[in-house]
């Protein structure tokens, strides 16, 4: 529970005012206050009794002021920007009391909605609007802005990092984007961070890369942009939060809220709540209506921070935190043992006061010390810079006495720390340089707030000591990263892949998976079309800024972002989507969400309704099987020229093709495919030609040329095939090819081709004599294509009939090569059609038909040597010799039968003594001691199936 | 045109991500967000539950089914950065496992059964991976291709055995080198050859505008004519044609309303079907002008109530 107290020390109430804005100058000391009627510059000093002190300024304006601020550097602590309307007015209160405006800025055409001077060149300042527009200006040259960063949303606030000195934010309804002006196209990072506006952006003091955004949802969400996609914390207030700012110490967070929601207007409105680990640890109660701004009051003493508010109830307030608050956050304080000469614990505030007192002398004097501090620090900071050159194990990458800064690069124990160390400009005794982390770091956030805690220690107990206190730090530094619990190697890689995963899984892994298919068809088996999707009550839940389906599985871990602001009871680790770059598997609980989440992503409209129409039991069920997931298979039959019952009833037999092509003609006939029966009659008149033409061959000149050359036959036949192949008749045209076994000879054929080529010249007749042949047989042309025929598997026994092929030519066609092997091509693939269906006869009938490519040695082919004269033979017996080459291993006799060889020691033997061998024995009959039956089995196996 | 055969209710979990039926037709394989794998026995309008398969633990994205003649193999990819090869003998148990991946397993894909028991993924970590089955060791050799697609590769497909003839010579008789084309992240469509023992980018194709979702090589007849389909974030849908497999023309199928995730091509090579963010699936076909026309749309309230799934389609 939430404690609350009032620890304002003072107040002030300005009704006159009636101001809408309030800042705080650098040093601390003068507070604006800006209205319609009045700009008004109050100083806050404890020593004075009253709300005496106000310089007012007449300002003559029909706007309120939208906004106004205090540069807060050093160089440029006299001016101040008040917007206005659709410009900017910046003022520069000079010698302390005159308050002028040295110049406007125009270029925005809509109301200006926030400005921010840049952290250290006082020359800049951001302005943004709703017009969609955020302007850089340099007020020396104020006609037009130097940079615009253009979006597509009104902009509703603007904040340059206070690390890096070229990030800015920029809040544009419920994103945020990121931007390095010196790259003004584009922002460096996109955050989808609320749904509802976002009322304010504030960049973490410590982190370069975190920042706390603050929306009207009721959510205040912590992002590290370089991993912006999630945020780092969420913490849900049930009230729509105006501001969150980091506290300056510590890891705490300061929100006001606008005050509605859960609690009464009253109640809740100018209740300051602050913020320790994600809960509300304590209220700051006092003003009695909205809080408009609140900042903390700048250059005060780190033990000692003070909070300067605004309200609407027009009081000026001021607050200081408790010590126990701080040490809350984790921040470090000086111990109480230690007592310094200010007494700084125990009296703070007067400490404060008296210390601020000694800053704000006179103007005129203050300018003069200021110079004095400012030489003789640089000279130390030269020093300090000096110290850490030689360091092990730390790298300084950036150096830079002009801003007084340094950044250091330490790499420990797999972790990186990367450290930016400012030094205040008007260093006392006390001041320690500020220190922040930057981008790379991969320490988590806690940790790095302990470091600092122990780095600022450090610094103190040096700097009391009146010792440079850099060297020291950078060394508590090493130190405390060492001291991170991650000692063993294994848990350092583990952490090492966690934090992997976290940069990778999450930035890059979920992004760069696809979003899941939900919807989906695919042709399987020759002739069904399984399809697959959602529901058709599945409805998308429309997402912001994407029109279409999003392309990557993050989108899906955004999702419940998107539940949450809906319906609370979505837990917010519900966003843990699991990563498949975890070290070792995930849980099952936490998949489960991932899974959810895909299904949330289509959610069901239907569900509610259903639920309500049907009865308890019943709406279960018809819930049940209206979202379950179905497959569904569609039968396409007709789309394809392919017919099962066709192929079950067609004939191969490739020796008689008029039988064949008359019997598939009547075939298909009887199954209704005219336009088939045609075909194959035409193929059967064709085919009846080619039977005569092998019987009478070379009877006449004219005849000479032949069943290929006539134009209703071979011609004819070819031109059939390739009309059903182009239209993808496949069964067809496979058939066809089959039918007419001259297609296959492609020995013959393509031999010929060669042969009638090369001898077209001499014009001689083309197939008259073998001596031919062998005259080009010698030449290598042939080689390749002897070497293929030997090693063809399917063809008839063309070893020894070369001569016999060549007897009768004419009965071949003349086509080249890649057309026989586009023929074969038709045919493996009928062949598979064949197989899909089952018709494993069929298909095997078909591939008889196929010349096996360059497969005949794997195909298996025994043969053997004769015992006597040592040939090869491929017979029962020797070609020579004329005995029986083949010896059975178990009997010693001649094998005439059935032999069966081992693939390993090649002893071959009788089929039935092999049996009955190797039914009692397992190693080889022949004495070899090879285990054929074992070792020889994968050999088998090792052959291509095709 | 196309009539409904079978509606099966698969009793999943969660949302479906792929469904296959094996070589046969006989038994349907589907996998989805809750983890599993199923399989049914699909026989003339009935189908029974034969195996749910568990094992991976993250959503599975998709399964492939293996030729019959290597036995009854299954191969699913999932969300858990695995490849699981599944075979039945008897029962369905894990034959392998591979998790030579750093993230998600997108796609798997078996290479023609000529080329013997190889298996091809693809991954997020912007790797491919081929799983060949080494049958004289009984183990699994694996190549990787790494960074095959800078962020991520989604889609993965052979080229058919019949197709890789192409630039076959006959006089030269040599083996057509094997062939795959995978699609990325990167807006990119790549060819693989194998080269030796390595394989080699062959060619990169550059029409799409968005992440490819899907790429599909159509199976040839043995024509002279490739074709590969593909299809991406940027709704649209390319065929990419080719008759040497070395150069090839993209043709624009058609721009779609929503992101198109799948592309599938019948066995003939000549229709093609679509589906995508949209729920909707549309099949296309070539007229004789080359032009390609969808000749039929699926489904635009599929599994709704059974009696209008009976209408034809």
């Amino acid at each position: 529970m939430s404690v609350h107290w009032s620890s304002e020390i003072m107040k002030w109430e300005y009704r006159e005012l009636q101001a809408t804005a309030m800042s705080v100058d650098y040093s601390g000391n003068n507070v604006l206050l800006a209205g319609r009627r009045w700009l008004a510059i109050k100083s806050i000093s404890l020593e004075d009794d009253g709300g005496d002190i106000v310089k007012k300024y007449p300002r003559h304006s029909k706007y309120d002021a939208a906004g106004a601020e205090w540069c807060q550097t050093y160089p440029g602590q006299k001016l101040c920007a008040i917007a206005s309307n659709q410009h900017v007015d910046v003022y520069e209160w000079r010698a302390g009391n005159d308050l002028t405006c040295i110049c406007s800025l125009r270029g925005h055409t809509r109301v200006v909605s926030d400005t921010h001077f840049h952290r250290q060149d006082h020359n800049l300042i951001a302005t943004c609007s709703i017009d969609t527009f955020t302007y850089l200006w340099d007020l020396r040259d104020t006609r037009k802005p130097i940079i615009s960063l253009s979006a597509v949303a009104g902009a509703s606030q603007v904040q340059w990092n206070k690390v890096s000195t070229h990030l800015v934010a920029t809040a544009h309804d419920g994103d945020i984007k990121i931007w390095d002006y010196r790259k003004s196209s584009t922002p460096l990072h996109y955050i989808s961070a609320h749904l509802c506006k976002i009322h304010g952006v504030d960049w973490s003091p410590h982190h370069e890369y975190q920042l706390v955004t603050s929306s009207h949802d009721g959510s205040i969400k912590y992002f590290d942009i370089n991993n912006a996609r999630r945020p780092e914390n969420v913490i849900m207030t049930n009230f729509p939060v105006w501001r969150a700012i980091y506290t300056p110490f510590g890891s705490g967070l300061l929100t006001i809220g606008v005050g509605w929601g859960g609690l009464p207007r009253v109640e809740q409105a100018g209740v300051i709540g602050i913020w320790i680990g994600g809960s509300l640890t304590h209220r700051l109660v006092g003003h009695t209506d909205t809080v408009q701004t609140m900042v903390w009051r700048p250059n005060t003493l780190p033990s000692n921070y003070q909070l300067v508010t605004w309200g609407r109830d027009q009081t000026l307030r001021l607050w200081t935190m408790h010590p126990s608050l701080l040490k809350m956050c984790l921040h470090y304080l000086p111990e109480d043992t230690d007592y310094d000469e200010n007494n700084s614990d125990s009296v703070s505030y007067a400490s404060t006061v008296s210390s601020m007192n000694d800053l704000s002398l006179s103007d005129k004097g203050q300018e003069i010390q200021m110079n004095k501090i400012v030489h003789k620090t640089t000279t130390s900071i030269d020093e300090e810079f000096e110290s850490i050159r030689e360091m092990a194990n730390i790298e300084v990458t950036d150096m830079n006495i002009e801003t007084r800064t340094c950044q250091i690069h330490s790499e420990r124990n797999c972790y990186t720390a990367n450290l930016q160390v400012t030094f205040p400009r008007n260093v006392t005794e006390q001041t320690i340089p500020k220190f922040s982390w930057l981008s790379g770091t991969n320490v988590d956030s806690t940790t790095t707030i302990k470091i600092l805690q122990a780095i600022n220690r450090t610094a103190y107990k040096k700097k009391k000591e009146g010792h440079r206190c850099l060297l020291y730090c950078l060394k508590t530094l090493a130190t405390s990263i060492d001291e991170i619990p991650v000692k063993s190697s294994e848990d350092s890689d583990s952490m090492k892949s966690s934090q992997r995963s976290q940069s990778e899984s999450e930035n890059a892994g979920d992004s760069c998976i696809p979003f899941p298919r939900t919807c989906g068809a695919k042709w399987c088996g020759v002739s069904t079309l399984v399809v697959f999707n959602r529901p058709a009550n599945a409805r998308r839940l429309s997402l912001k800024h994407e029109t279409g389906t999003p392309r990557s599985m993050s989108s899906l871990s955004l999702t419940p972002g998107l539940f949450g602001t809906g319906y609370t009871s979505v837990s917010p680790h519900a966003t843990t989507t699991p990563s498949p770059t975890n070290a070792s598997g995930f849980p099952q609980l936490h998949h489960r969400h991932a899974s959810n989440s895909i299904t949330t992503f289509y959610f069901q409209d239907r569900w509610k309704a259903q639920s309500r129409r049907a009865g308890s039991m019943r709406s279960r069920g018809s819930i049940s099987t209206c979202t379950s997931p179905r497959v569904v298979l569609y039968v396409a039959n007709n789309l394809f020229p392919l017919n099962r019952s066709l192929a079950e009833k067609y004939v191969i037999n490739a020796d008689n093709p008029v039988d064949m092509c008359e019997r598939n003609a009547k075939a298909a006939s009887e199954e209704g495919e005219c336009e088939l029966s045609h075909a194959w009659g035409l193929a059967a008149l064709a085919a009846r030609s080619l039977t005569a033409r092998s019987v009478e061959h070379l009877v006449s000149s004219e005849e000479s040329m032949g069943w290929a050359g006539h134009p209703l036959c071979c011609n004819l036949v070819q031109a059939l095939i390739s009309h059903y192949a182009k239209s993808s008749d496949l069964q067809m045209a496979a058939m066809l090819t089959c039918a007419f076994s001259v297609f296959n000879d492609t020995i013959n054929s393509s031999s010929q081709s060669i042969i009638s080529t090369s001898s077209c010249g001499n014009s001689t007749s083309p197939y008259s004599t073998i001596n031919q042949y062998s005259e080009i047989s010698a030449d290598g042309w042939t080689l390749p294509i002897i070497l293929r025929s030997s090693s063809c598997s399917e063809a008839e026994n063309l070893n020894t009939e070369y001569s016999a092929t060549k007897s009768e030519p004419t009965s071949a066609c003349v086509i080249d090569e890649a057309t026989v092997h586009l023929y074969h091509c038709f045919k493996r693939a009928y062949a598979d059609v064949l197989h899909r269906w089952q018709l494993i006869y069929k298909r095997t009938e078909v591939m008889k038909l196929v010349r096996g490519k360059s497969e005949g040695a794997a195909a298996g082919e025994a043969a053997w040597e004769c015992a006597r004269c040592g040939r090869t033979v491929r017979s029962a017996a020797c070609a020579s010799c004329r005995r029986l080459a083949l010896r059975c291993a178990v009997c010693g006799r001649g094998v005439r039968g059935l032999a069966v060889a081992c693939a390993l020691c090649a002893h071959a033997a009788h089929a039935q003594h092999m049996l009955a061998w190797f039914a009692q024995h397992d190693t080889c009959p022949a004495g070899c001691g090879c285990k054929c039956v074992i070792e020889g089995n994968s050999t088998w196996k090792g052959t291509k199936y095709v | 045109m196309i009539s409904v055969l079978n509606t099966i209710d698969t009793g999943h979990e969660d949302m479906i991500h792929d469904a296959e039926l094996d070589y046969y037709g006989l038994r349907l394989a589907t996998c989805s967000s809750d983890n599993s794998v199923k399989i049914y026995d699909i026989k003339s309008g009935t189908q029974t539950l034969a195996a749910d398969l568990k094992g991976h633990f993250g959503p599975v994205w998709q399964v492939a089914w293996a030729h019959p003649k290597f036995g009854n193999l299954l191969a699913s990819c999932s969300y858990d950065r695995k490849v699981i090869i599944w075979k039945e003998s008897g029962e369905w148990t894990k034959l392998y496992e591979y998790a030579g991946h750093e993230s998600s397993v997108n796609s798997v894909a078996w290479a023609p059964a000529e080329y013997g028991l190889i298996l091809a993924c693809c991954s997020s970590d912007g790797s491919i991976s081929t799983i060949t089955y080494n049958q004289d060791g009984g183990n699994w050799d694996v190549k990787k291709i790494p960074g095959a697609h800078a962020i991520g590769v989604n889609s993965i497909s052979w080229c058919p055995s019949l197709s890789a003839d192409l630039n076959f010579d006959p006089l030269t008789n040599k083996e057509a080198p094997k062939r795959l084309v995978s699609g990325g992240c990167d807006n990119l469509i790549k060819i693989w050859k194998e080269q030796g023992d390595q394989w080699v980018e062959e060619n990169r194709l550059e029409m799409h505008m968005d992440w490819v979702r899907d790429v599909a090589w159509a199976p040839s007849l043995g024509l002279q004519r490739s074709m590969i389909a593909s299809c991406s974030q940027d709704k649209r849908v390319v065929i990419w044609s080719s008759d040497d497999n070395v150069s090839w023309t993209p043709i624009i199928l058609n721009t779609f309303d929503d992101v198109v995730w799948s592309v599938s091509w019948s066995l003939t090579g000549n229709i093609l079907a679509v589906s995508g963010g949209d729920n909707k699936v549309s099949l296309w076909r070539e007229n004789a002008d080359g032009q390609w026309l969808c000749i039929s749309e699926v489904a635009k309230g599929l599994g709704q109530s059974p009696n209008e799934e009976r209408s034809t389609l």
